[in-house]
């Protein structure tokens, strides 16, 4: 298994710079999520990686192939031996659904065999076999469902038994009732086949849930890299932090293992040392608030959510304001006084880490956090 | 490649100013320029003004009322488009010998080219956010009010781009104004070059021509650039048809004048010249083989133009730099050109270059080419831009190079478009009377060429089977070419529409 590798990547469409020193590597039979909000260079990247667009500095290789190293080196895209999954799948509807698996395994006109052709076909139908539609050979892409379409983009990139499937917000165009199903199959195949790949999304639930480990982008930046828990728990920044997840963010004074916050003790990951201010990271998973006459916080909203509500307390004091997530249905009333209680590890971040400002582009300059809480 | 649709031009004008530029000067500003000029003025201002009234009213009428069978006449109007301007002028002259001169040739050719208006201005209508109207409508305004002060707005960019084309497409009509014997431009272009010794005159007059058309063709692009009447995105909502109550009747007569004028006389009067002919004995082997040279010389410069354009319609839909904008530019002018100077250019570019060929239908070809190029790569080009650039990568990652990615994906792919171009060149090729008088071979007709013959010399009963084998040829595949466009549901836009026939 060949590992794929990019270091100090830089990239740009015109005079904008779109990749920022980018640093990326992926093992055997790995997927690799690469999360940032949309503007913030993710597709460059997958495009770069698959020779389609041209990098500025920096290198590309796969095993002990180099892809691109300018300015001498730039291998082409049809030469790189990588799978490209794009949006909607990207299937070429003048063609059935076996010949667009058959696409990349069909040589030049001179240099075919005796025999290739037989070959290729048994190559077609394992792959059919392999995403389910091994019936489908013979209909035209317009006759698939989204889902079954996305099964043949992943049969047509996987055909060739590429180094690496490169796969591009492939499922943002699905009904959202069925992507989570088409992820985990999609995850589930290239397993099967042992192949790796990197996914570009803005969706952090699907980074999360389908990657082994997730890269976070912004800006053009590599940020961090880890496996989700990992990030999740311990990101590098307050800002990383509250791109991956929801997130309350505040002062704090820690000393040693925890910290003094608003929200009372809050326990630190990794021990600190001697008394710091800065500032932490709490999940909303992670307070729990209680009825109490004499509590802190006053209860603004409370939402419903089925399996769990959130709930918007504020400090009337500090005007601070924070979401706790609770199990079911709360039983807190709007208006009524409550006392709050943290769990857990919190990240903590001294005030001597600059914040950083790079946000992406002016559109979206907050990650889109359907339950605002910061 | 697109240097060559105007390089028979750019020889023109250096071979004019060869002889030094007082001489070119002194041959422009003449009486008989002057002349013309001002008689090709009037007719344009005419044929604009007639069309803007009559294709706005139409279009307003089929789309935004309860006109009882408006899906029926926004078909009908459209009609007038696949009958060659100069078919209906040799019907309204040989029936009405009177209307020849202005009356005649303005009346042809409001006919003609109210469609070019009509069309985009539908379509403006029909693509409003009917919103707008809406909110008018509870502000106070009613439906008139509504309709002149808020939704005639909207259409203001297509109706002028339209109008634009119309007038294009006036001052470059040969046919008609010949047939009426109004003594436009391009007439005297012709004249010149037939009855002068000198063939200069008729180039300096050729060239004054391309710089009118030149300019309409710029101001037309700008103007359709600004001719998308929505604003916000949303879903698209159809307004409700304005009623028309007693104003049905008067609006029924409207519409009913208008098809008369530019569909049922025509027709009808062609109908009447065949029966009139059949009483002697018709040529039909002429015909027949008037109908095969024009079948012939149209399938030739199809093909010819439809190899030409495939590799410029590739380049232009994927360049973004300022030679494949020039590329594009040169094509759009080039299908602002007037018929009757590009068959001037060639002959004179053909003498100097390619004598061997002269009066061959080699020559014949290359003026065709050079004329209709712009057809087949407008919908060649639009058909390549708008299959996904996520196909072509997706293929480049599949091991296929550039070439091969062409070849396989993006070709086939655009295949709807080229062959639509194909086809228009070939519909286009088969009406095209000035260059095909000029260049023809020595007694090769088509059947343009036989059907002026035969009005020239006041025997209008000969013409028609000419006539009827024209519109044979130019309505039926029109039908069918709509059919099948509009089947493979790929969408071919900005087809330039065909000047000059």
């Amino acid at each position: 298994m060949t590992r794929i590798e990019a270091r100090g990547v830089y990239a740009s469409y015109g005079r904008t710079r779109v990749l920022n020193d980018v640093d990326l590597h992926l093992d055997a039979g790995e997927m690799l999520a690469v999360l940032g909000p949309s503007g913030c260079g993710k597709t460059t990247l997958l495009r770069a990686i698959a020779g389609l667009h041209r990098i500025d500095a920096g290198v590309i290789v796969a095993g002990t192939r180099v892809l691109a190293r300018p300015p001498a080196v730039h291998v082409d895209p049809e030469r790189r031996r990588v799978g490209l999954m794009p949006q909607e799948g990207a299937l070429f509807p003048h063609l059935t659904v076996r010949r667009n698996v058959e696409f990349g395994l069909v040589p030049p006109l001179l240099r075919r065999r005796r025999g290739g052709a037989a070959a290729r076909r048994r190559r077609v139908d394992e792959l059919l076999e392999l995403v389910g539609l091994a019936d489908s050979g013979d209909a035209r892409p317009q006759e698939l469902s989204g889902g079954q379409q996305q099964r043949v983009a992943l049969a047509r990139a996987l055909a060739p038994r590429p180094d690496v499937v490169l796969m591009d917000e492939p499922f943002a165009s699905l009904d959202p009732a069925l992507r989570a199903g088409i992820r985990t199959e999609v995850k589930d195949m290239l397993k099967a086949d042992d192949t790796p790949a990197i996914l570009v999304t803005h969706d952090r639930a699907e980074a999360m849930s389908v990657a082994d480990r997730l890269t976070i982008l912004r800006a053009g930046r590599t940020l961090q890299t880890g496996t989700p828990v990992d990030v999740y728990r311990n990101p590098v920044s307050p800002d990383v932090g509250a791109f991956i997840g929801d997130a309350v963010i505040v002062e704090a004074s820690a000393r040693g293992a925890a910290a003094d916050t608003l929200f009372g003790p809050v326990r630190v990951a990794g021990a600190v040392g001697g008394p710091v201010d800065g500032r932490i990271l709490i999940r909303p998973e992670q307070i729990e608030p209680a009825a109490d006459p004499d509590g802190r916080f006053v209860v603004a909203r409370v939402v419903f959510a089925g399996g769990y509500s959130l709930v918007t307390i504020t400090d009337p004091r500090s005007g601070t304001t924070g979401t706790a997530l609770v199990r079911g249905a709360s039983l807190l009333d709007v208006g009524g006084r409550v006392s709050v209680r943290v769990t857990g590890e919190a990240a903590f971040f001294p005030s001597s880490v600059p914040e950083s400002d790079d946000e992406c582009e002016h559109r979206s300059p907050v990650p889109e956090a359907p339950s605002g809480s910061r | 490649m697109a240097v060559f649709a105007l390089s028979p031009i750019v020889h023109l004008t250096v071979r004019v100013f060869e002889g030094g530029t007082g001489a070119a000067f002194s041959l422009l500003f003449r009486q008989r320029t002057l002349d013309l000029a001002v008689r090709t003025l009037v007719l344009t201002l005419v044929v604009a003004l007639g069309c803007l009234i009559v294709g706005v009213l139409a279009a307003w009428l089929v789309t935004r009322t309860d006109l009882p069978g408006r899906r029926f006449f926004a078909v009908a109007l459209a009609a007038p488009l696949a009958i060659p301007s100069y078919v209906a002028a040799y019907v309204w002259i040989a029936e009405f010998p009177v209307l020849a001169g202005l009356p005649g040739a303005a009346l042809v050719l409001i006919a003609s080219c109210f469609p070019l208006v009509m069309l985009p201005v539908a379509a403006a209508f029909a693509s409003a956010d009917p919103g707008v109207s809406e909110v008018s409508r509870t502000l106070g305004r009613n439906a008139f009010r509504t309709a002149w002060t808020v939704e005639a707005r909207g259409v203001v960019p297509a109706a002028a781009a339209g109008t634009l084309l119309a007038s294009l497409y006036t001052i470059s009509d040969f046919g008609a104004v010949a047939l009426m014997r109004y003594d436009a431009f391009t007439l005297g272009v012709y004249s010149a070059y037939r009855g002068g010794l000198d063939r200069t005159v008729a180039a300096v007059l050729g060239l004054v021509l391309v710089v009118i058309a030149t300019v309409l063709t710029l101001l037309e692009r700008r103007l359709r650039r600004g001719a998308t009447a929505r604003t916000g995105s949303g879903v698209s909502r159809v307004a409700e048809p304005i009623p028309l109550r007693r104003w049905v009747v008067p609006a029924w007569s409207v519409v009913l004048a208008v098809l008369t004028v530019s569909v049922l006389v025509p027709m009808l009067g062609l109908v009447r010249w065949m029966i009139h002919s059949l009483r002697f004995t018709i040529a039909w082997r002429d015909v027949l083989t008037a109908m095969l040279t024009t079948i012939q010389y149209a399938t030739a410069a199809a093909v010819v133009v439809v190899v030409l354009a495939v590799p410029v319609a590739v380049y232009v839909a994927r360049t973004s730099s300022p030679v494949g904008r020039a590329a594009e530019t040169a094509v759009y002018i080039a299908h602002g050109l007037p018929g009757i100077t590009v068959g001037l250019a060639v002959v004179f570019f053909g003498i100097r270059f390619l004598p061997a060929f002269y009066q061959t239908a080699v020559l014949l070809i290359v003026a065709y080419a050079v004329l209709f190029l712009p057809l087949a790569v407008g919908p060649a080009r639009a058909a390549i831009v708008s299959t996904s650039a996520a196909v072509d990568d997706v293929s480049r990652t599949l091991g296929s190079g550039p070439a091969r990615t062409d070849r396989r994906v993006t070709l086939p792919l655009a295949l709807p478009g080229i062959a639509a171009g194909a086809a228009l060149v070939f519909l286009t090729v088969a009406k095209e009377l000035p260059a095909t008088l000029m260049l023809r071979p020595r007694g090769a007709d088509t059947l343009a060429t036989e059907l002026w013959s035969a009005t020239q010399v006041l025997k209008y009963g000969e013409a028609a089977p000419y006539a009827l084998a024209l519109v044979l040829v130019s309505v039926v595949p029109t039908i069918v070419l709509d059919r099948a466009v509009r089947r493979r549901s790929v969408p071919v836009r900005e087809a330039p529409v065909e000047v000059a026939s």
